[in-house]
This record gives C-alpha cells, structure tokens and sequence, in this order.
C-alpha cells in the first residue's frame, strides 16, 4: 500500500503562508455522498442499517432521516416494526403525526391507512366503491428488530441479504446495551476513526485528557491487513504495558460501515488470550452533513471483568465508554478534555481529504477508503453483501485483546519482539476463523508457545 | 403642483416579492473577491487580548476559519482553524510553551505554521519539514489582537493612530458582533443626520439633547479619496459646536468626545473612539474599537471604562443584540437600524436624499479604491511622522448670533475649524493639538471681529 505523498508545489513552504494556502478543494464525494443514486449512498443500501433504538418505537412514530430520506419509523399495536417514507401518499403532509394503529400506521390528515410494507388499507373518505387504494403502495422498506435496534434495508427487495450475526455476541453470559450518538458531520470521518489507533495514544491519554487506561499513552507498534478478500480490514496495536507483560489488540472494520472495537476498560497484567469485543457500532449517515452512530455495548466477565460498565448511562444519545463521544458538554469542556466527538466534528461538516498530509500512521485510514472506494466501483465483488453473505448468516470476526507474559530483554529490540508477537497472535486469528471462540483461543495458545521457543533459541 | 409620486397608492403588491440584488462588487469579501483582496491588504482587529487565555479563540474573518491563541511563552498564532493533517479543528487544540497543540493526534504548530512536531510519526518521518501549515502574522497593541490576512509581499507596517498619542489618553478595547454586512455598518457613521433623529428624537436622548436639531453639514473628501469626513455645526444658545468626524477607507473612523454638551466654551479636543468594522463574512461582522478617556474630552466623567470589553460599550444604549425585545422595538439604537437593513442590502431598492451624500461619498470612494483608482492607502503615517494624523474634532465656541443670517455664519464657522484642522502640519501629539487650539481660537477673533 502506498501513503499519499505531502501536497507539493502549489505554495513556497514559507512562515506566514496563510494567505496561499486558503483554497477549499471538494470533498471526495464518491466517498462522502450518500443520497439515493450516489455511488457511496447505493452500497450502503445493499446492507441492513441500523436507524433507532427499539426503545424509540413508543405509542408515537418515530420520524428519522437516513441516507438524505426522511422516514417514519413505528411498531404498530400488534407489534410489527414499520419503516415508511414520511411523506404520506395522499397529500404529502408528514406521517410523524400520524397515529399507530393495531395495523399499520393512520395518517392524521384524512385517516388513511399504511401497512408496515405499504399497502394501503384504508382510504377513510373515498366513497365504498373507490379502488384508489389498491391502485398503488406507499414507499416502504423491509425492518427488523434485533437486540434493541431496528434494522431497515433500503435497496430493492430482491437484493435483500439474510440478516448476519456476530460471532463477537457468542461469549458466555453476554448481554448487548444498544446506544446511539448523533454526530453533525459526514459519516466517513467518524468511521475511519476505528482505523487510525495513534489518535487513542494522543486523543485519549498523552495530551492531558486520560480518557483511556494510561497502558493506551505508548506508542504502539502498527500493522493494518484486510481481511475477508478485502470486504473489510483490521488494525493490530502492540504495545508493552509493563516490562513484564505486552498487549495485542485487534479491531475489525467491516464495509461499509460496521466497526467492532475491542475491550474498552484495562484487563490488567494478567494472561488473557482472545477476550473479544466491548463495543460494536454502524455510522449511519442521516446525510452527508449529519451522521448517528448505533451499536452496542456488550456486558460480560471476560470483557468487563471488574463491571466498570455503566448501564445507566447507555441509550439514546448516550454512552458509558469514554469521556467527549457525545455534544453534551459545555463549550469549555469540550475545549479543555476534547474527545472522538470535537475532533470529528470539527474536521468540517464534510473532511476535505484534498487538504490533508497523511503520514505512515494513517496507513489504516489510506486502506480504509481505498478498500471503500474498490467496493462502490465494484472493483471487488466480495465486497457485495450478495457475495459475502450468501453463505453464512454467522459472521467469524476477528477482533480481540491478548495479554501476554513477555519480559523485557535488554538485548533485544522490543519494537521487534512487539511486532513479532502481534504477527503471531494476528496471523492465528485470521487462520483460525470459522472454528469455534474456545478451539482459536488454543490455537493462539500454542502459537504464542511456539513463538517463545523461537525468541529463546535466537537470543542463545 | 408637484409631480406624481411615480407608484399609486396602495402599491405594495407591485413592489413585493422580487429577489433582492446585492451589489457584489461593494459587499463580498471572501478569498478572491475584489473586496476581500482589497481587505487583505490592511491590519485588522480579530480579537480583544482578554479573550486569549489558556484556551485556543475560534474566530472567523472575511470568510476564513482562524483560531488565535497566546502561547506560553506571550506569542501571538492566527491559524488556519483546520490541521493540516486531518482536519480537525484546532479550536480543542493545546496552548503550549511554543505553538499549538492539536488534540487529535499532537501535531505541534509554531506561530508562523512551522510544523514543529508531528508524534506519533517514526523518527526519520520528513513529513513534518514538507510543508507549512496556513499562518497570519499577528499582534497586539493595547488590548487587541490585529491580524493581517494578505500576501506576505504586500504587509504594511502596522498603523499607529495619532489619537492614541493623546496626552492622559487611558484605553478601554471593545467588540461587538453584528448580523448583517459589514459596509451597513461603517457607513451609518457618514450619516450625520441619523444622529437626529435615532439617537436623539425618536423616544429618549441617546447621546447629548444638543443633537436633536438638524445642524448645518458639510461633507469633504480626504486622504487623496481614501476617507472622508462630515462637519455638523450647531446653534448652542451664545455658542456654536462644531463637530468633524473622519473616516479612512475600508472600515476606520474616530469619534470626537462622546458625551460632548457643547454648552462650556473649548477650542479643539480629538477622538474618543477609534474603531473598525471588519467583515467575518459577508453577512456577519465586528466592530473593534478603542474607547479613550481623559479629563480634557469627558470633564464630567460620564464614561465608564469598566463597561467597555466583549460585547459592552459605555456610551449610547442599543449598540448590541442584548437586549430584550421590547426594549428594542421601543429605543432602537444602531445595532437595530443595521442589522434589520438585512444581511445583504439591496441598494437597488433605496431611495438616498440629500443627508445621505455622506454614505454616497464613502461607497463611491470604497469603490474607486477597490477598482485601483485610487492609489492605495494601509494608513500609514504622514511625512514620515511616529503616528497617522486624522480630523475627527470637537470646537465649541462663544460666537453670539450676529443677524437674521445664524445658519450662514454657524456654517462658516465650522468650515473655518475644519479647515484648519485639515491644513496643520505639524506632526501628531501635544504640539499639533495645541497649535490646532491656537489657530481655532485665534479664527473665533477674527470672526467676532468680522475678518475673513
């Protein structure tokens, strides 16, 4: 892969260069724009996107925006989620005043009545014999309910994947806490942030923020793999947390716009081999400008083994992870403790990528979008939900935590002794997908074991 | 008979509801219009130095995102708002003893956009040293921050005004923010008849009660076409108050004494306000200004030191958006009548009269200026004097009515005053302003006495 060379040339590196250098190229919109009929906007329509918390289905519809359309979520008396467009088909006015009924949604205009697929029901005021209803079906996508997020798939039915679960929800005793953050900036930005692991070293610990356990201030050792025939990718962090003890972490990054993110709170010195995910989440663009996050945090005793978890604060616009995910702070406060939520946002409502300098650390986010932009060209089928989830409603993933017991040695280079371990660790978990959690710990087990026999016969 | 009005009655329907016009060439001022590149050549204000803390000031200025800070070791930084590395916005950034910190992922930028240090990068990373981050030269002069935002060839000295030279001259800095295009906003002070009737007749006196007649007026082009002024002259009982206020091109102008009377006898006092109006963009600006206070221009001392800063000033009610509603609509001051001209004025739709010859005067200069016929003029000092002389000043003068003909002689006097002022040379300070009282006072005898 290949870093973007520093912009050269178009202004003399002098001091006080403002003025040559005020220019504001456009967004990459191949990447960035998410409208019906955008390259970006279409892909993502072929995956079911989370849009609500099911706990925002109440007596009331739920009027929401995705992928620059509005719409109207509800679950109706009986119990069926519906996802219409919100405009009702009559005259137009907003079915976000419209009333849930035992079937279907009732607009409040003229009583007519939507199916949760768009049939209309009722037509209230046209004469016995009218045969306008059936003449024609209101704008309507397939939902579903899964663990307290409803789920919509907005491209044409027959292109419908079967809905796919996470092997990261199969840990023992685990119970998933759905949330969501709604972020005013374009929906790319706050994704590639999964993909950039230096910021946690800055953001989050060393400039006087502690956000994260201290063991996240030191500079990791990076490496950046797709994974899947490049449907998605992961990022190895390595890091030495004591002399005694060292740390590989994965985080996986599946296109377009899931995220699995590993353990969230210090698992301590401890051995641990392949505790999985903390946390899961979709940026869902509302529109280019505007984007939600939703997810879950996931709650059990290999991921949370001191219950630092906070429940309470989990939901809407709402988590318990790390300090600055939501816009609920003071100005000051943001200013002083910035967190994911201030520096996204204020990459501009739309980062312009054209204005960047990216260095050997945004090697993640340089494969992220190239990966993205093969996807929307259709450069790589596998990419394709029709491709990649035909097979399997079960997704194995990859991402984890493993604490290992690896001194420090004077002789040797620990950025090497680092990268070897993550090598080791990393290369076992991509071989060992598919097979069961407790059959690829082992595997790691005995590859770790391996790896220690070759770092003593070296050093003799 | 007259002629007839050229709409009926009743003609609103006729006159609503076509788009407004606004004329680009006076009124935009982003990168690359004719008007923002005639700003980028002048030092402006961007912020008070009270508002540089510990913390990085987002402000916005002729269309440019920025933010401003101190660093720890006193230097002053305006930067692009977004790094240069991925954008974020410095704003969360980090003041530290040299430059500033982004949050995101520790690029350290220096004052003048040296990238001097990018952490997280491996050691021999040349990354850093392959470019500059965008950068303005800034400083500070008694409590603002000025910026200049052109080309580097172009930087002018930074101007330094004869009125800061006052002798017990004491300086209060203030601000405000104002919705609406920033030429609304400079040209209301060539407009010596709103005066009048805003600040004076309309519900409560604003400024002195002496100002609720129309005075006689005069206005003049100064500065080879680069400013011009207005002299207002009043019948005060046995007294006649001149009053000179003086603008310089694109968004200067100074104020005489601010709670003059013009009942107590004196012959010259200078500016008690030296402001700027400066374009965030074209449908938002500041006024940056000093206020000055001394004995000699507020005797009675009604000013308030104290009540000048972020968003406050001392004198007039109605110069800021603070205020509730109600008090608005029943006392409209200034930032009322401006702001509800709306963001982007139509002159199209105007109907100028006479006492707007002043407002005419200044666009027409401004326009002249921004087309390059006049040569260009960044208000540096005269004969290579220390500071600017300007001609903002306030006389007031025992001239007794003398015949039928007051409002001849009120005029001549004020024409007289002006053109002394105008004609000094020596240069600005204590020397000037008592050679400039002499001369006034030695013009008061040869009135009385009926000399030319």
């Amino acid at each position: 892969m290949t870093i973007a060379e520093p912009a050269q040339g178009s202004h003399p590196p002098e001091p006080f260069s403002g003025y040559f250098l005020r220019q504001l190229p456009e967004a990459d919109s191949e990447l960035t724009s998410v409208g019906p009929s955008t390259p970006m906007g279409e892909y993502m329509r072929r995956f079911w996107q989370p849009v609500c918390l099911s706990e925002e289905l109440t007596t009331l519809p739920n009027a929401i925006h995705v992928l620059g359309e509005d719409l109207v979520a509800y679950r109706d008396r009986a119990g069926t989620v519906g996802v219409l467009h919100r405009h009702c088909s009559h005259r137009g006015t907003s079915l976000e005043y419209g009333i849930v009924a035992d079937r279907g949604l009732r607009c409040c205009y003229h009583g007519w009545l939507f199916d949760a697929d768009g049939t209309i029901l009722e037509t209230p005021g046209e004469p016995p014999d009218s045969r306008l209803k059936g003449a024609f079906r209101h704008g309507a996508y397939p939902a579903r309910e899964h663990e307290g997020l409803i789920f919509v798939f907005m491209a044409p039915p027959a292109e419908k994947p079967p809905f796919t679960i996470y092997d990261t929800a199969e840990v023992s005793g685990n119970e998933l806490v759905p949330f969501s953050i709604a972020h005013p900036c374009n929906w790319l930005q706050i994704h590639e942030n999964h993909m950039d692991p230096m910021h946690s070293v800055f953001l989050h610990v060393q400039l006087e923020s502690n956000q994260l356990p201290k063991s996240w201030g030191e500079l990791p050792v990076l490496d950046f793999r797709e994974t899947d025939d490049g449907a998605g990718m992961l990022y190895t962090s390595n890091r030495r947390k004591d002399d005694e003890t060292i740390w590989v972490r994965n985080q996986q990054s599946h296109l377009p716009n899931f995220v699995q993110i590993a353990g969230i709170f210090d698992l301590g010195s401890e051995e641990r081999y392949f505790t999985r995910a903390g946390m899961e989440w979709w940026t869902v663009p509302n529109d280019d400008t505007n984007s939600t996050v939703f997810g879950w945090r996931h709650f059990n005793d290999e991921v949370d083994p001191n219950q630092q978890g906070q429940r309470e604060l989990i939901g809407v616009d709402s988590c318990d992870h790390v300090a600055g995910q939501t816009h609920h702070n003071t100005y000051e406060i943001q200013q002083r403790q910035p967190g994911d939520w201030e520096v996204l946002v204020g990459q501009r409502p739309v980062a312009i990528h054209a204005l960047e300098h990216l260095g050997t650390t945004d090697a993640g986010v340089v494969m992220l979008r190239r990966l993205l932009r093969e996807a929307v060209r259709g450069e790589n089928q596998s990419a394709w939900p029709s491709r990649r989830f035909a097979q399997a409603t079960r997704l194995s993933t990859n991402v984890q935590d493993t604490t290992l017991n690896v001194p420090i040695r004077q002789s040797v280079d620990d950025r090497e002794v680092l990268r070897r371990y993550g090598a080791a660790v990393t290369d076992t978990i991509i071989d060992s997908a598919g097979l069961p959690t407790s059959k690829r710990r082992a595997c790691i087990e005995a590859r770790v074991l391996l790896e220690r026999k070759n770092g003593r016969s070296e050093r003799i | 008979m007259g002629h007839e009005p050229k709409s009926k009655a009743y003609s609103g329907y006729h006159s609503a509801g076509f788009p407004a016009q606004h004329d680009e060439e006076l009124l935009e001022t982003g990168p690359g219009t004719r008007g923002g590149e005639y700003l980028r050549r002048f030092w402006h204000p961007i912020c008070l130095s009270s508002e540089l803390t510990d913390l990085p000031l987002a402000v916005r200025l002729l269309g440019e995102d920025l933010v401003v800070f101190r660093d720890r070791s006193g230097r002053l930084g305006a930067l692009h708002r977004h790094c240069s590395h991925r954008g974020t916005s410095l704003e969360y950034g980090i003041v530290s003893e040299r430059g500033l910190r982004c949050c995101y992922h520790g690029w350290l930028f220096d004052i003048d956009g040296t990238i001097l240090e990018t952490p997280g990068e491996p050691e021999d990373s040349r990354l850093k040293d392959s470019f500059r981050h965008g950068s303005y030269p800034a400083q500070e002069y008694r409590g603002l921050v000025f910026a200049y935002l052109g080309t580097p060839e172009a930087q002018p000295d930074f101007p330094v005004f004869d009125a800061y030279l006052q002798p017990e001259d004491d300086l209060a800095s203030y601000s405000i923010w104002h919705s609406c295009n920033w030429l609304h906003v400079q040209e209301n002070i060539m407009d010596p008849a709103h005066i009048v009737f805003l600040h004076s007749s309309n519900n409560q006196y604003q400024l002195s009660p002496r100002m609720d007649v129309m005075p006689e007026i005069e206005f003049r082009e100064t500065d080879q076409g680069h400013g011009c002024l207005y002299v207002t002259s009043r019948r005060v009982d046995d007294l006649i108050w001149v009053r000179c206020i003086h603008a310089l091109l694109p968004g200067f102008f100074q104020a005489g004494a601010l709670f003059e009377q013009g009942d107590a006898e004196k012959f010259y006092t200078g500016s008690a306000l030296t402001r700027w109006t400066i374009p965030i963009d074209d449908e938002h600006c500041m006024i940056f200004g000093y206020r000055h206070f001394s004995e000699t221009l507020d005797p009675h001392g009604f000013g308030k030191p104290e009540e000048c800063g972020k968003e406050l000033v001392d004198f007039a009610p109605g110069q800021t958006r603070h205020r509730e509603y109600e008090e608005m609509q029943r006392n409209p001051g200034d930032w009322e009548v401006l702001v509800s001209q709306g963001p982007l004025p139509d002159h199209g739709r105007e109907h100028p009269g006479w006492t707007d010859s002043g407002v005419m005067m200044m666009r027409r200069q401004y326009r002249r200026a921004l087309r390059g016929e006049t040569p260009l003029d960044v208000h540096l000092p005269q004969n290579g004097w220390k500071a600017r002389a300007t001609y903002t000043f306030d006389s007031v003068l025992r001239i007794p009515p003398r015949n039928q003909n007051d409002a001849a002689l009120v005029a001549e006097v004020g024409r007289r005053a002006t053109d002394i002022v105008l004609a000094a040379e020596e240069p600005p300070g204590a020397d000037r302003d008592r050679a400039i009282s002499a001369r006034i006072e030695a013009m008061k005898e040869d009135v009385l006495a009926g000399r030319a």
